[in-house]
């Protein structure tokens, strides 16, 4: 019992440095290294090697801190992470017949997509985007590219450090029966 | 029935989500929302000001050759400002006289906050502002002049929360200010933002005469701005005869882009 509330403890502060990371530290950087979304990474790679359930203790402790500090509607973030893991989980479960690295880096383009994507609908409607549509915008596509350059060499680097770890997280195969 | 006891984990995330959503909406939540600012914010403007410092490092090994033509410059600029601001301060000096020989009363009650920036407000395809540590409880209200460290205006309050605010920039799109230019005309006008990069004035009449150079500063006509903080310097004028208007881009004499120190004028 004291175990697994020590777990959950540790997941929440840890993904809460995450949150604190991401809005604090890496929107300061310089322009090319600001696109990282550290976010998108923890997600997918929770999702990837320790399941659905952390995914979505995730997905809800990220969305709420971002929703606590910005300025948007209350839930954006939420929305947005809920629907990626939502999304990444299906395609994982419904197509994807290994877990090895090549899966996962598709996971990691398909989420970033996603969630650039997502991100980009709801804050265009919700008036938060200050410019016109946002996919006619050459800064969007440009931005979306560069976070996914960041998530798949995030993806590979965290995909072989969690292989040399730990041989339960080595890849292996799933027979279809 | 089959589907929800197979996406019953997924189900029960997004009613937690939820429940999230809809316990902010009717202010339940509002005394943790604060207990975690207050537990969160010193670490934030840490980390904040921690990724600010490397992009200055990072910046400043990118233009080294720069640096000296710069100094340069600037060395000279130092020797015409001081020649006006003691000129300006036998004016300060006999305006002081004035008034008191006229029992004028100044009006001047404004307040002073400083506010650390602690995050930056990132949207679809541009940021849009920061997030500073102060908020409506310190009171700050949208609307209200932002100063740099030396006291020129670099953008005002869009938005407060309890304890913290987000502002806009001066070179960020919709931020506008009502300005004048230090001209002969006293040229007067909005500056808006310009891809997060300058300050563009349009709109300018063709007989307003603008030079490069001219100082262009907050006219007072704008609510809650006063009169005077400086915006910018105008850094190129686009004059076509045969339109109707001109217009200027103005440069900020600060980069607006390393604040870590900010102070909101409460007037």
């Amino acid at each position: 019992m004291l175990k697994k509330i020590g777990q959950i403890f540790f997941l929440v502060l840890l993904f809460s440095g995450v949150a604190i990371v991401q809005f604090s530290f890496v929107l300061a950087l310089p322009s090319v290294f600001n696109q990282i979304n550290l976010t998108v990474i923890v997600l997918v790679f929770t999702l990837f090697f320790f399941g659905l359930r952390p995914a979505l203790y995730a997905a809800i402790i990220l969305g709420g801190w971002l929703d606590l500090y910005s300025f948007n509607f209350f839930g954006l973030y939420l929305l947005l992470f809920c629907l990626t893991v939502i999304l990444v989980n299906w395609i994982l479960k419904a197509w994807l017949t290994n877990r090895s690295l090549y899966s996962f880096l598709l996971l990691m383009l398909i989420a970033t997509l996603t969630f650039g994507l997502a991100s980009g609908f709801l804050f265009y409607f919700s008036g938060a985007s200050s410019g016109g549509f946002f996919l006619w915008s050459g800064a969007f596509w440009s931005k979306l590219f560069y976070q996914a350059v960041w998530s798949e060499l995030a993806g590979l680097l965290l995909f072989s450090l969690t292989g040399a770890t730990a041989r339960r997280f080595q890849p292996f195969f799933l027979e279809k029966r | 029935m089959v589907i929800i006891k197979k996406n019953r984990l997924i189900i029960s995330g997004l009613i937690i989500a939820a429940l999230l959503f809809f316990s902010h909406l009717i202010g339940i939540l509002r005394p943790v929302e604060n207990f975690l600012f207050y537990l969160t914010k010193p670490i934030a403007g840490r980390f904040y000001k921690t990724g600010t410092d490397l992009k200055i490092a990072y910046d400043e090994s990118n233009t080294q050759e720069n640096l000296n033509a710069k100094v340069e410059r600037l060395t000279k600029e130092v020797a015409v400002l001081t020649v006006a601001d003691s000129r300006s301060l036998e004016i300060e000096e006999e305006n002081r006289k004035l008034r008191e020989a006229l029992k004028f009363v100044g009006n001047n009650n404004s307040r002073v906050v400083v506010a650390s920036v602690i995050a930056k407000e990132a949207a679809a395809e541009d940021s849009l502002g920061l997030i500073i540590n102060r908020g409506a409880k310190d009171g700050l209200a949208a609307g209200l002049a932002v100063v740099s460290e030396e006291g020129l205006i670099v953008g005002k309050v869009l938005e407060t929360k309890d304890t913290t605010a987000k502002i806009c920039l001066t070179t960020n799109r919709n931020c506008q200010l009502a300005a004048a230019i230090q001209n002969s005309n006293r040229t007067q006008g909005i500056t808006d933002g310009d891809l997060g990069l300058t300050i563009k004035m349009n709109y300018i009449p063709q007989l307003e005469k603008i030079t490069p150079g001219d100082i262009v500063i907050t006219s007072g006509l704008g609510e809650h701005i006063a009169r005077g903080l400086v915006i910018g310097r105008i850094a190129t004028v686009y004059n076509e005869s045969n339109e109707v208007w001109q217009s200027a881009t103005i440069e900020p004499l600060v980069n607006l882009n390393n604040l870590t120190i900010v102070a909101v004028i409460i007037p």
